[in-house]
């Protein structure tokens, strides 16, 4: 899923799914986690993320 | 989409195919168990054994967490559901799970509030906009699913919502992964273990299989490349005499784990003394309940329950499934009495469950596969 928004604290992110489908995704397993980064999430938590595509590897 | 197009090229897959034909010893028959549902999923749906040697055999463990839920957990949900304002939440697979007295769908229907989620914290959503109502999270899953239930509890508890509480049955992957090794009617060549897991627990917990039973084990991603890579690392490391955890999805699966995971576990979960697992029985240590610090969320002390043991329907094999005695197909009721429509056991519930996976996308490819065969004898 990719990052939409991420709130002030850093704890929930909004992320879109590849259907366009939008869910909050607890953020505590994977600090660091910006908008447009990709996230594997697993019953709404990120568990590992990759920057996104444009971003730093 | 990246990450996924790339691992899914047939080009590459045919050339690991050719890989693992050549590294495979032709006079031996390999046994390797992919332990994780979600292994099995990709293997029926993009074929994958068909690339394979006939002498490579996948076997299907018991890493479906849907899958290895006994009827009675079942039963006590169903009771818990019934109880006066109650919202019962769960994932779409559990309610399809036919315990002693039927379904949480069946349930629904009767009266009972059941509501699907997408994870733990949608529940605590509909808690929080339910006050007058008692919401319970109905928790299954292995170590991947269980630190989001932790961290709902943890923002439960921080945001003070007390009409929100969780039945917890999750289950640790490496107990029944033993047993399944003590097993006397199993014999297994190596594993494909169950990257997801891994993000959490990481290489560590798995070591023992190697050094203790001298078997290998490849951590591995979910795209048919993966899988097929997997394959061909446990092979090679066969070949060459070796023994080692070897891990294939570098690009998820931190060699140490999540140590956060570890904590936030460790923090809000205990080892049940023991367990009961569809098919395998009681395994000792082989789940987690609330730790007392969090009794208060606990569903099992909220609410009382019948927590009977109930026996599988004689005709069911999951167990024989779960345990990879036998294959999908062999089991008296698959695709007959047993539909992903009237599932009698669990297999054939989840879409990682063996036999729905089989009946969804393997049965049509081994039927062809077989018809030369037949229409030659």
């Amino acid at each position: 899923m990719r990052v939409v928004s991420v709130d002030a604290v850093g704890a929930i992110a909004v992320c879109v799914d590849d259907a366009a489908r939008r869910s909050e995704v607890m953020l505590a397993l994977t600090p660091g986690v910006k908008p447009g980064d990709e996230v594997l999430v697993h019953a709404g938590v990120a568990l590992s993320f990759a920057p996104s595509a444009g971003g730093p590897s | 989409v990246r990450f996924v197009d790339e691992f899914r090229n047939a080009e590459l897959g045919a050339r690991l195919a050719d890989q693992i034909a050549a590294v495979a010893d032709t006079d031996r028959h390999y046994k390797i168990m992919e332990v994780c549902g979600g292994h099995t999923h990709t293997i029926y749906r993009y074929g994958v054994a068909d690339l394979l040697p006939s002498n490579v055999e996948l076997v299907h463990g018991p890493g479906c967490p849907v899958c290895v839920i006994p009827m009675g957990r079942v039963d006590d949900a169903i009771a818990i559901a019934k109880q006066p304002r109650v919202i019962l939440t769960c994932f779409g697979d559990m309610m399809r799970v036919p315990g002693g007295t039927g379904s949480l769908t069946e349930a629904k229907a009767a009266g009972a509030d059941v509501r699907m989620v997408y994870s733990p914290l949608d529940a605590l959503r509909i808690a929080q906009a339910n006050r007058d109502r008692e919401v319970v999270f109905f928790a299954v899953g292995f170590e991947t699913t269980a630190p989001s239930t932790a961290l709902t509890i943890l923002r439960a508890q921080a945001e003070r919502v007390s009409n929100f509480s969780v039945y917890s049955n999750h289950v640790t992957i490496v107990p029944p992964i033993r047993a399944l090794l003590e097993s006397p009617d199993l014999r297994l060549d190596a594993f494909i273990g169950p990257g997801h897991v891994c993000t959490v627990v990481g290489a560590r917990p798995f070591h023992f299989i190697a050094s203790e039973y001298g078997k290998p084990v490849v951590i591995s991603g979910f795209e048919p490349l993966d899988v097929l890579q997997s394959a061909y690392m446990i092979l090679r490391q066969l070949a060459e005499g070796r023994c080692e955890v070897e891990n294939q999805y570098t690009r998820v699966v931190p060699t140490e784990g999540n140590a956060a995971a570890f904590r936030v576990l460790a923090d809000v979960f205990e080892l049940r003394p023991h367990f009961e697992w569809r098919g395998l029985g009681f395994i000792s240590q082989s789940a987690l309940k609330l730790s007392a610090r969090y009794a208060e969320f606990d569903a099992e002390l909220r609410f009382a329950v019948p927590g009977v043991r109930v026996a599988d329907p004689k005709a069911c094999q999951c167990g024989e499934v779960l345990k990879g005695v036998i294959k999908p197909w062999e089991c008296k009721v698959f695709g007959t009495a047993c539909t992903p429509e009237h599932p009698i056991g669990t297999c054939m519930v989840s879409s990682e469950g063996a036999c729905a996976a089989y009946y969804n996308f393997g049965r049509l490819a081994r039927r062809t596969r077989e018809r030369p065969a037949e229409m030659a004898s």
